[in-house]
């Protein structure tokens, strides 16, 4: 399946390649997790994930076309 | 309670007229006290348009002068201000632009020693920072004083907000239990910031500022708000309370600033790199 995935804040340089948003393709049953690995984003730099506009953990199931929002806090004024 | 005089009248025409609004909304503002925590980039249209709409009080925190850096988002200081304390610089502003409003500044550094003190007379509070240090500090001295915080953060083409309302919805420590540790995130004055990016948010900040006050409409309590200036779009993600948030969870551990260092001071910017 293709999912979506756009980075904001910080995280936005930490996908592989240094781009902030892509298409990747996954298999059945990839989790959040599964899919930030796979676009090279280190667990550790991510705060918060969204899919369908709601907070969701790292073992949330994915489904096709789903895009998932990867946040680090911003802190500039 | 004083009613509006005619000049009132005339200056808050285009708000008054509006149903939701009222006079009864204007009444509000006038008896509001608003304490805006920075007086840059997010900190100028926020205090500008509050200004603007006759909010009765609007107190200034900044221990800042204003730089000419500062200048290309930070729109209520100009050229001839360079120098100058960023609070006098804006509190001039505010009053040139409205005589009735009511203008307090604190040229000083908000810290954990003065952070009850200065929440302590004023109903809303603004974080218009530029830091995480005083992010933190900010956001947990206003919870522990009962103040709704209207929260909101910049950095290159993005902004992020939210409303905490105290003991209702999430509070931003729900969401980011615990600041990043110095010199992971980069700040404005490292990563840059387009000027428009605090102007949209700080003025969506003023908004929340005036539903707070009037009680109308929706705040952004339990929700979080990015703005991507880049793709030109808004996303929204629900936000719910953590039970495990160190700070409104069930079993707090944050219960008073003892936490928070004081005399902290965000460090100078590296000069820019030769070619």
């Amino acid at each position: 399946m293709r999912i979506k995935i756009k980075a904001f804040g910080t995280t936005y340089h930490l996908m592989r390649g240094g781009r902030e948003s892509g298409e990747f393709e996954l298999p059945p049953d990839a989790t959040v997790e599964d899919a930030l690995q796979v676009a090279g984003i280190d667990l550790q730099d991510v705060w918060i994930t969204s899919v369908g506009g709601q907070q969701v953990k790292l073992d949330h199931l994915l489904k096709e076309g789903d895009e998932i929002l990867v946040f680090s806090p911003v802190g500039g004024g | 309670m004083p009613l509006l005089n005619e000049e009132e009248i005339r200056r808050y025409s285009r708000q008054i007229i509006v149903p939701e609004f009222g006079v009864a909304g204007q009444m509000k503002l006038g008896k509001g006290k608003v304490l805006v925590v920075g007086a840059g980039g997010l900190g100028s249209p926020v205090a500008l348009y509050l200004a603007a709409a006759g909010v009765g009080t609007i107190g200034l925190v900044d221990m800042d002068v204003v730089d000419l850096s500062n200048l290309q988002r930070q729109v209520i200081h100009g050229t001839g201000d360079v120098g100058r304390p960023k609070v006098e610089s804006a509190a001039e502003k505010l009053r040139r632009l409205n005589p009735h409003v009511y203008v307090e500044t604190h040229h000083v550094a908000f810290g954990p020693d003065n952070a009850m003190d200065l929440l302590a007379p004023y109903d809303v509070v603004v974080d218009a920072v530029d830091n995480f240090h005083a992010r933190y500090l900010l956001h947990d001295a206003s919870y522990l004083a009962g103040k709704p915080l209207v929260e909101a953060g910049v950095l290159r083409f993005e902004g992020l907000m939210t409303t905490v309302v105290p003991r209702k919805g999430a509070c931003y420590r729900c969401v980011f239990p615990e600041p990043p540790p110095p010199g992971t995130i980069p700040t404005c004055q490292e990563a840059g910031i387009i000027g428009p990016i605090p102007g949209v948010m700080g003025t969506l900040q003023a908004m929340e500022v005036i539903k707070l006050l009037t009680g109308i409409g929706e705040t952004l309590s339990g929700r979080l708000l990015i703005f991507d200036g880049l793709g030109a779009s808004f996303r929204e993600v629900a936000i719910a309370r953590n039970p495990k948030c160190p700070l409104c969870g069930e079993h707090p551990t944050i219960k008073d600033l003892s936490g928070h260092a004081a005399g902290w001071v965000c460090p100078p910017p590296a000069p820019p790199a030769t070619p």
